[in-house]
């Protein structure tokens, strides 16, 4: 469940940023999102911590609901 | 974990958060000299707004807005609108991550790299919502004070070094009431008016006496309105307009002219802190609001949600622009319309209607029946 939260949060933020980044430079929607990954590893590395995180934490959640 | 806060932590936490990051960057700048009239006037709108959504809040007790979605749409549609809200609250704290992160970038630490100062300050947020809501009101109310009393010494120091000029804020209403109003909507109805009203709407239902906690949020709205008008009027009469209009920090350059008794100089610090306390609470409520909307959806409590999306949090709000120009545009031009107006009026004001016709409705069903 968490890791699913993750993930729509993710892709719905994402296609928000994409969409009001492509009505600011009027490029299009995969350009505007590329251009905005460029240089920026030390938050997706936080981001990639994050989804191992959830992960986690969904197996610790099945694991309680299990026991 | 206790999620309930104390009348006083529901006040001071409404008037930090109101000040946030608006009491630094410059608002109401359509407005020019007049920015001080246009904050005022905007703070009448907002009252109302505060009034109908805790209205609304007072017919379903003890419900938050998502819960509320659910009585006025059901609950398939409540739980898609209220993703739709919870990545608006994300998104919101993003932005107001960058805020600070460009601050801090321009004004204290200038080769460190944004995504450590991004990442650094979401890992002390989520730390913060994981021990629960009751321990963001109680930092509220811990450092509050030291906000307040930093404010007040800055227009203090201002006004010792001679820097104030009523004259800057003349002519008054030179071009009417149309600048102001461009100004008021939907610039600072979207950004920082309407975020109160909205935010109360789940706030309302975590303090721990609900009866009072309009009047409590009405004046702290107010007296947080007061202040902000206040820091408006020391932008423009220290600065000028138009070197307000060009400044990203306003506050921040009113405070580097701040000089007396060769020995008071460059107070930059004090305007560092208030930022950065301000915007450490609003993005928490941001965040705790977002939380509580993906509990709702996924019946499941927030906690194990609290880390991973703090770590979103830290990289949207580096992917979302560019440059602090970029952000900035999009902060003002893009947001307010499209963004703010729909999910702070427009959707709430949609529910408040359904939900008053749906229990007179219900009350008359009642009185039909008898």
């Amino acid at each position: 469940m968490v890791t699913l939260a993750y993930f729509i949060i993710l892709i719905l933020t994402l296609a928000v940023i994409g969409l009001v980044d492509m009505t600011v430079s009027k490029s299009n929607f995969l350009d505007s999102l590329q251009t905005l990954f460029e240089g920026r590893t030390i938050v997706i590395a936080a981001s990639i911590v994050g989804l191992i995180v959830s992960v986690i934490n969904d197996i610790r959640l099945s694991k309680n609901k299990m026991n | 974990m206790k999620e309930n806060i104390s009348l006083w932590q529901f006040f001071v936490l409404t008037i930090t958060f109101e000040l946030g990051s608006a009491v630094v960057v410059g608002i109401g700048n359509d407005a020019k000299q007049d920015a001080w009239i246009a904050i005022l006037l905007a703070a009448l709108p907002g009252f109302l707004l505060i009034w109908m959504y805790s209205y609304l809040l007072s017919l379903l007790p003890g419900k938050n807005l998502f819960e509320i979605m659910e009585v006025a749409f059901g609950r398939k549609f409540a739980m898609g609108l209220t993703i739709a809200y919870s990545v608006y609250f994300f998104y919101l704290a993003c932005y107001v991550l960058r805020d600070f992160v460009e601050m801090i970038g321009s004004a204290v630490l200038f080769n460190t790299p944004s995504g450590v100062v991004a990442v650094t300050l979401m890992l002390v947020i989520a730390y913060i919502l994981y021990l629960g809501f009751e321990v963001v009101g109680r930092v509220a109310e811990i450092f509050s004070p030291y906000m307040f009393f930093f404010i007040f010494l800055l227009s203090i120091f201002v006004w010792i070094s001679g820097n104030f000029e009523i004259k800057n804020l003349q002519p008054v209403l030179s071009e009417g009431f149309q600048p102001i109003m461009n100004a008021i909507f939907p610039q600072l109805l979207g950004f920082p008016i309407g975020e109160i009203p909205i935010i109360f709407t789940v706030l309302m239902a975590h303090t721990s006496n609900f009866k009072y906690s309009r009047k409590v949020g009405m004046y702290a709205f107010g007296t947080g309105t007061v202040i902000l008008v206040w820091a408006a009027i020391l932008q423009i009469a220290v600065l000028g307009v138009d070197i307000k209009l060009r400044s990203d920090f306003p506050l921040l350059s009113v405070a580097r002219m701040v000089s007396f008794a060769n020995f008071f100089e460059r107070i930059d610090a004090t305007i560092v802190f208030i930022m950065m306390f301000g915007i450490i609470l609003k993005i928490s409520v941001f965040s705790f609001i977002g939380l509580k909307g993906l509990e709702y959806v996924f019946r499941m409590p927030y906690r194990p949600f609290v880390f991973p999306m703090s770590m979103l949090i830290a990289l949207f709000s580096l992917i979302n622009s560019e440059s602090f120009a970029e952000h900035i545009e999009k902060g003002f031009k893009i947001l307010p319309p499209y963004f703010h107006m729909p999910f702070q009026i427009y959707i709430p004001l949609l529910i408040f209607f359904i939900v008053i016709w749906k229990k007179k409705r219900h009350r008359f069903r009642k009185g039909g029946n008898r």
